[in-house]
């Protein structure tokens, strides 16, 4: 009570108060400044994603010690345009900051941070040494007037991480949700790759002498052909009263071509050298070899375009132009050597995760072989122009699809860190892949096919499977029809795909369903776009339609690691997956149902209308019979599928001469590999590891086969009119492909995340997965009808203010009768 | 302790008699409800962003206290000066700390009502998906701790002058300088901001909070302003002495 009774003296003078306000301030300026260093934090989120999981806690504390160098821009921007919409930095590099730093405190002393500091003496700016350490800069959409020429602004947000003899890189660090799995993912790597490099020291010190060989000439030779302005006094030469800079540059280089043949001279000898070592031990190591080769050839090609006039030759191509491209030729091959040794140091530890392509099914890879020979080409252009201009036209199309699918594989796995291969099934899967996918095929695979995943699941690596029963066309272009009639836009489709993916399955004891399963309320929209006639003016809108075929599993088994932090996940045309009575009985199989549907689900089998309204209407007049499991897993004693028949054998290879570049084939031309499979053993029964999603995530396979269907060049020799409608089918084969990915396009980061957990978990890295799917926080608003939408909006935005003025208007009412009672 | 709570609720009881807090309450439901719906420009819709979660109400609600709390603290100390209730006051035994403290709680109380029916929003979010209910909770920590910064300094200016109008707007500069400019001053001076003067920012403080996370430095730094601003204000109030 003495504080009520007894007054403090107050500050007698505004000194006083001054001087106690600034110490007040000082403490407050000194405690906030102490605490910087501390990380005192309550993480209040469900799934604790602001906190180390125990997986990153161990990762940080196995490896002796880590030293991370981080890389921060002194000013970061407000936010950088991303595809998807801009993100926003404020703050960002604080949090990069902070889970370094509790790393490095749950690592107890294992992991030190270094920060790059901004123009330390002699290292330049943090952008130019997170450059050199090979960190991806980003910019900002702002920009800067240099000279006339607009220049954005560089930045960046990363860090590089050493233990021992390897490193890894985590070049763009956006993404606070994703940082614990990013840094997790390279302390899980690097263990890995140190331990394997080991094995592997010999390729790799083959294949970083190639490197260092080839960046060596091509220094000097790009550094030569820069010095346009030099003299070599040993050759005579004198650039006085040349003015053409395509000329100084090969007068330069000519002058510089001792030194170069010094250095670029070794090229050739030391790739043959050294290769012999590495060919054959490593994919990568085999690219720098292929390109190191190549770079030895464009070298020699150079020497020999700088010597031709002195040897006095006719000249076809003016030296000065022969000489700029090859300059940009190596420059270029260069880079590919860099990318493969890149490749090949980062490759010891890495396991391959095999696709299987040639069913038009998703296959991340550039097709095997051309769609025809040149030569060919060149026959029938010489017997009919439009033929050539037909086959010109699917040139464009066959490599518009082996760019698309190779950027794919380039940009969703490669540059993520997995190993990926392509498995053609009809030759033996190699040994060093550590799980096969299957994804999605929509032509049947052959008997030799099956017998090869059957063996692979048999030998205890695990096949993952991801089914599509159903191809959906909905405003699909058709090309015109016999009538004349012009292109349509709106074609709309259900087509069953011609998979025999169910048959060997079950022979495992899974069924794959043919209905497909549908929802009434947990769905995503799908995007469709349409042209619209306006005042003579056509243009496109695009619309969002809740999609009952696009239903959201929230159903999840909480003991598998795929599944056991999802929240939620879309699995567009999805049908059905379930184990047979005989296997869930088995004790010996232990059987998941991972992935089930919401308890609004239906499954029906077709005729289903695919246009939004109609499905809608067919959706809300049909009782749901969910939930229906989605996806399967499945471990145990397998017993093959071929048991008790006959080995289906391999397609014949076409009988060649043997090969004297390849003195170990075997007998039937094989590969060392495929001989090895041929000789072994049939397996009968093994454990195998066999998961089963009965989606393609929305990720539909851009296959030649498949677009280009029809294409025989035999048949081009004799033009007909058929033959264009033929092209016209293709383009809209390959527009078609785009509008479908483009409808599901607002799910994919969902199913991408979704298939890297299950490239994750296939690879054994399975406390990666829950780490992911931690950072995945999106949670999805239930589809409701508009009216409801309008009813909650309107009662929630005037219901609380009203609230509060009948609250207030309440209290007028009781102060007035107060009053007046009182006054009484 | 009991004059600083006797004080603080005559003064929320005040508040509550007096329309402002209505009007004030009112139109900060409205405008974070209309931002939570409808986005800053008006041409989003919430139920097409496909996301169950608030974090549109902590993206924009900061903004809109910025503006609506001084509005509430302008007559704290302004209308009691201009009215002579404040000698009043301090004949009463208590010291002007306690004033301050007491006038500020009963502001306090009139933020936690408001903040307290926003709650229709994760409600009705609740409704419709499955939002992270620990993040929700982290986001209205901050609101209240953001929020009582503001009213700090909001309190402090009423402490300065006589006239209300002015006494808000002054609050108000202060608030938004603190929530959102202070970036901008201190890059014309400093290259880069040595990390201790980017303290001065709450957009950064307060970003760990709307994500789901209670961090000791944000807690305390919050605190650090509410206490200078107190303080500062007791002096202010102790100036009448001076003269």
């Amino acid at each position: 009570m003495a504080d009520t009774t007894k007054k403090s003296a107050p500050l007698r003078s505004r000194a006083d108060a001054l001087i106690m306000l600034a110490a007040t301030l000082g403490i407050a300026i000194v405690v906030n400044a102490l605490l910087l260093g501390t990380s005192v934090r309550l993480d209040l989120t469900e799934q604790k994603i602001h906190t180390l999981s125990d997986a990153s806690v161990t990762a940080a504390q196995t490896l002796d010690d880590v030293t991370v160098t981080v890389y921060i821009s002194k000013k970061l921007p407000e936010s950088i345009p991303q595809p998807q919409g801009a993100i926003a930095l404020k703050g960002i590099d604080r949090a990069f900051r902070d889970k370094l730093d509790e790393y490095a405190t749950a690592s107890a002393g294992k992991v030190h941070l270094v920060f790059a500091e901004d123009n330390s003496p002699g290292v330049g700016t943090v952008e130019e040494q997170a450059e050199q350490a090979k960190l991806e800069p980003f910019s900002s959409s702002e920009a800067q007037l240099s000279g006339n020429q607009l220049k954005f602004q560089k930045y960046v947000l990363g860090a590089t991480f050493h233990y021992k003899t390897v490193s890894e890189v985590y070049a763009k660090a956006l993404q606070p949700g994703f940082y614990e799995f990013e840094i997790t993912k390279i302390l899980l790597r690097l263990k890995e790759k140190y331990d394997n490099s080991l094995l592997m020291k010999e390729p790799l010190t083959k294949g970083k002498a190639i490197y260092e060989a080839v960046k060596a000439c091509n220094d000097d030779v790009q550094k030569a052909g820069k010095q346009e302005g030099a003299k070599d006094d040993s050759a005579g030469l004198s650039l006085k009263g040349t003015s053409d800079p395509g000329q100084k540059r090969v007068e330069s280089l000519r002058a510089a071509m001792a030194t170069l043949e010094k250095k670029c001279g070794p090229v050739h000898e030391l790739v043959t050298r050294e290769g012999a070592g590495l060919r054959g031990k490593n994919q990568f190591g085999d690219n720098l070899i292929e390109s190191a080769v190549e770079f030895g050839k464009a070298w020699d090609e150079l020497k020999g375009a700088l010597a031709e006039k002195e040897a006095g030759e006719k000249q076809r191509v003016p030296a000065s132009l022969a000489t700029t491209q090859l300059l940009s030729i190596l420059d270029q091959l260069y880079h590919e050597v860099d990318r493969g040794h890149t490749n090949l140091a980062d490759s010891p530890g890495r396991r391959q995760i095999g696709f299987l392509c040639g069913h038009d099914e998703f296959c991340p890879f550039p097709e095997a072989q051309p769609l025809f020979q040149p030569e060919m080409a060149m026959m029938l252009g010489q017997n009919n122009p439009m033929s050539k201009q037909i086959l010109q036209a699917a040139q464009q199309i066959s490599q518009a699809i082996d760019e698309t699918n190779s950027r794919i594989g380039e940009n969703l796995f490669t540059k993520r860190g997995y190993s990926i291969r392509r498995v053609d099934a009809d030759t033996p899967v190699k040994e060093d892949v550590s799980a096969l996918i299957v994804y999605a095929p929509r032509k049947p695979l052959s008997d030799y096919e099956r017998y090869q995943i059957d063996q692979f699941l048999l030998s205890g690596r695990p096949v993952v499977m991801f089914a599509q029963a159903w191809q959906v066309a909905l405003m699909n272009m058709k090309s015109p029809d016999d009538l004349g009639n012009d292109v349509r836009m709106d074609w709309n489709e259900l087509k069953a795909t011609s998979s025999n993916l169910t048959e060997l399955l079950k022979t495992y004891g899974v069924e794959l369903g043919n209905d497909l399963v549908l929802d009434s309320t947990h769905v995503e929209p799908i995007r469709v776009t349409q042209l619209v006639n306006k005042g003579g003016l056509q243009f496109q809108t695009a619309q969002d339609f809740p999609y009952a075929l696009l239903p959201v599993a929230t159903d999840f088994d909480r003991g598998h690691p795929l599944t056991r932090a999802l929240q939620n996940l879309p699995l567009p045309y999805v049908t059905t997956v379930q184990a047979t009575k005989e296997l869930r009985g088995d004790k010996r199989f232990e059987v998941v149902d991972v992935i089930r549907s919401s308890n609004t689900s239906l499954k029906k089998a077709a005729p289903i209308p695919v246009i939004p309204p109609a499905l809608k209407e067919m959706v809300l007049h049909t009782p749901a019979n969910g939930p229906h499991t989605l996806a399967l897993y499945v471990r145990g004693p397998f017993t093959s599928a071929f048991k008790g028949k006959e080995v289906p054998h391999r397609p014949e290879k076409k009988a060649v001469a043997p090969d004297p570049q390849r003195p170990d084939a075997g007998p039937k031309n094989e590969t060392p590999e495929e001989y090895a499979f041929e000789q072994r053993k049939f397996k009968a029964e093994g454990q195998g590891k066999l998961l089963v999603v009965a989606s393609n995530l929305g990720i539909e396979g851009l296959s030649r086969a498949d677009i280009l269907e029809g294409f025989d060049i035999s048949k081009l020799a004799q033009f007909n009119a058929e033959m264009i409608k033929q092209y016209q089918d293709w383009q809209a084969g390959f527009q078609n492909w785009q509008i479908r990915i483009g409808q599901v396009s607002n799910l994919l980061g969902d199913e991408l995340q979704f298939l890297a957990n299950v490239m994750d978990w296939a690879t054994s890295h399975e406390a990666l997965v829950a780490i992911r799917s931690k950072g995945d926080t999106r949670r999805p608003l239930e589809q409701i009808e508009p009216d409801r939408a309008a009813r909650l909006r309107y009662l929630t935005l005037f219901g609380a203010p009203l609230l509060l003025i009948g609250a207030g208007l309440l209290r007028w009412q009781l102060r007035r009768r107060r009053n007046q009672s009182l006054k009484v | 302790m009991n004059s600083i709570w006797t004080i603080a609720k005559r003064e929320m009881a005040a508040t509550f008699d007096s329309p402002i807090a209505y009007i004030a309450g009112s139109v900060f439901l409205l405008v974070a409800g209309l931002m939570f719906f409808f986005g800053i420009a008006g041409s989003d819709d919430y139920f097409k962003g496909h996301e169950a979660t608030v974090r549109p109400l902590f993206d924009f609600a900061p903004w809109v206290l910025a503006v609506i709390l001084p509005a509430v603290t302008m007559r704290l100390l302004a209308e009691e000066k201009k009215s002579g209730t404040l000698e009043l006051l301090v004949t009463l035994p208590v010291t002007d700390l306690q004033i301050v403290l007491g006038k500020l709680l009963g502001a306090t109380g009139f933020l936690a009502v408001t903040l307290a029916l926003t709650l229709v929003l994760p409600i009705m979010v609740m409704n419709v998906g499955h939002p992270d209910l620990g993040a929700v909770a982290g986001g209205y920590v901050g609101l209240l701790l953001l929020g009582v910064a503001f009213l700090s300094l909001g309190l402090l200016t009423s402490t300065w002058t006589h006239n209300q109008i002015v006494a808000f707007i002054i609050g108000l500069l202060l608030c938004i300088f603190f929530w959102t400019a202070t970036d901008a001053i201190l890059h014309l001076v400093f290259e880069p901001i040595p990390p201790v003067l980017q303290l001065f920012n709450f957009q950064v403080q307060f970003n760990d909070f709307a994500r789901g996370v209670i961090d000791l430095r944000n807690v305390v730094y919050f605190l650090s302003v509410t206490a200078v601003a107190v303080v500062a204000s007791t002096y202010s109030l102790q100036s009448r002495h001076w003269n």
